[in-house]
């Protein structure tokens, strides 16, 4: 007799003659999980790729739309639409990989002065990554808005990133190749740099990289560290060590959703 | 873009609940449960894309949530900690007036009961009692054959049920 057809009761069912204690221990367990808000606060702090494709971004970021009607069924509509646009965008990591910092860093960050000043400094990579960054927050935040309490702090913090002009605190670091400024950035904001300059500006882009690496050794973003390395290898021109880590990445992760990615970098 | 492809911001709101509830009772403390309820949909992120579409989305999240579980319970920090928190969450359902005292003690006992069977028969038992999961999508989910999911299954519930009988004896 297989297993198939020893579906058994399931002790919670009233069917079932467990004793009075396991069935309601079984029931308390089934109502154990998070509230709507709460669970719509674990989406607003994930750190996913927000869409980026310019013309989309503004119209479903309108804040009026969602302050209208119950805030949370708009912000969802509007986030599920265009956030399914972003991962395609995001498994290919493209222009969006960081975008989404914005979002994470307005509701995780210390309140440190000023989060944007790094960028600053970075000022050939800015002007053009800009736009779509204000987008997204704005986005960002007018889907948290209503939600909870925090997206308040939120949507003022995320209005950091536009507030370009900053003192150039860090623009001393930021202007060294091998920043290690005492205290460890927002580890979203080191990828989020590193992502914008791994074109123009390859080695900044690496010494970032390195930087996030030494600071977040364990972090969940590991696998898009290691993109933006291997990229910004090949756009140094280091294509055999670049290779060379795609290699070691696919055998660490041979599944993972850059592997498309790899492959077109480097053809098997 | 596939339509076959949910877009990820539904499929979080539509499993993450129940991925965060399965964390629980595998051992995760609530006050670990978000983050590593994020780690699990980090994974899913990643893989959504090339998931097969007629696959079992469930059995798969559920899947990365007994990895998760099983990696953070590895970590030191955790296993210093008591093996369950009887603590409902304050905005959790479990907290709302539905819920009486003797729910939440019989569940706190059941998580005294879970956290000493192993990690497999303990999966087998929150998948299949507390997340209703078939026991076909549990044997994709832990990657085991459907006999072995029955088996384990069968243990659990014996140890389950003694131990919980065991803490009614005591109380009298």
């Amino acid at each position: 007799m297989s297993a198939d057809e020893r579906e058994l009761v399931r002790l919670a069912s009233s069917g079932s003659g467990a004793p009075d204690d396991v069935r309601r221990a079984l029931e308390a367990a089934s109502l154990d999980v998070p509230s709507k808000e709460r669970v719509e606060e674990m989406l607003a702090r994930f750190p996913f790729p927000p869409p980026n494709d310019g013309g989309a971004g503004p119209a479903e970021g309108d804040p009026s739309a969602s302050g209208a009607t119950g805030a949370g069924a708009v912000a969802s509509a509007a986030a599920g639409a265009s956030k399914a646009a972003g991962l395609k965008l995001a498994l290919a990591l493209g222009a969006v990989t960081v975008a989404a910092a914005g979002t994470v860093l307005a509701l995780r960050a210390p309140p440190e002065p000023s989060p944007a000043a790094p960028t600053h400094s970075a000022a050939p990579a800015a002007p053009s990554a800009l736009p779509a960054l204000t987008a997204t927050n704005e986005q960002a935040s007018a889907g948290a808005s209503g939600v909870t309490s925090a997206s308040a702090g939120a949507s003022s913090s995320v209005a950091a990133p536009t507030a370009l002009p900053k003192s150039g605190v860090s623009a001393g670091a930021s202007a060294a190749p091998s920043a290690s400024a005492p205290p460890p950035r927002a580890e979203l904001e080191l990828l989020k740099e590193a992502h914008q300059l791994r074109a123009q500006d390859p080695s900044r882009a690496l010494a970032l990289v390195s930087e996030h690496a030494s600071a977040y050794p364990k972090s969940a973003m590991g696998q898009e560290r290691e993109m933006i390395r291997i990229e910004a290898l090949l756009n140094s021109g280091k294509r055999a060590e670049a290779k060379a880590l795609a290699d070691a990445f696919r055998a660490k992760n041979p599944t993972s959703a850059y592997a498309r990615r790899l492959d077109a970098l480097f053809p098997p | 873009m596939s339509p076959s492809v949910p877009p990820f911001t539904e499929v979080f709101r539509q499993h993450a609940p129940f991925a965060w509830r399965c964390l629980r009772r595998l051992g995760v403390a609530a006050g670990d449960a978000d983050d590593v309820c994020q780690e699990v949909f980090l994974v899913v992120y990643r893989k959504l894309a090339d998931l097969d579409p007629e696959a079992s989305l469930r059995a798969y999240i559920y899947g990365v949530c007994l990895k998760k579980a099983a990696d953070h319970r590895k970590k030191a920090h955790v296993r210093r900690e008591a093996p369950a928190d009887a603590l409902p969450e304050s905005d959790s359902a479990l907290a709302g007036p539905d819920v009486t005292l003797d729910h939440r003690r019989a569940l706190a006992k059941l998580d005294v009961a879970l956290m000493a069977l192993d990690e497999d028969k303990r999966a087998a038992f929150v998948l299949y009692e507390v997340e209703g999961l078939s026991l076909q999508e549990i044997a994709s989910a832990s990657g085991c054959p459907l006999q072995t999911v029955y088996s384990r299954l069968t243990a659990a519930r014996r140890y389950v049920e003694s131990s919980l009988a065991e803490t009614r004896e005591e109380l009298r």
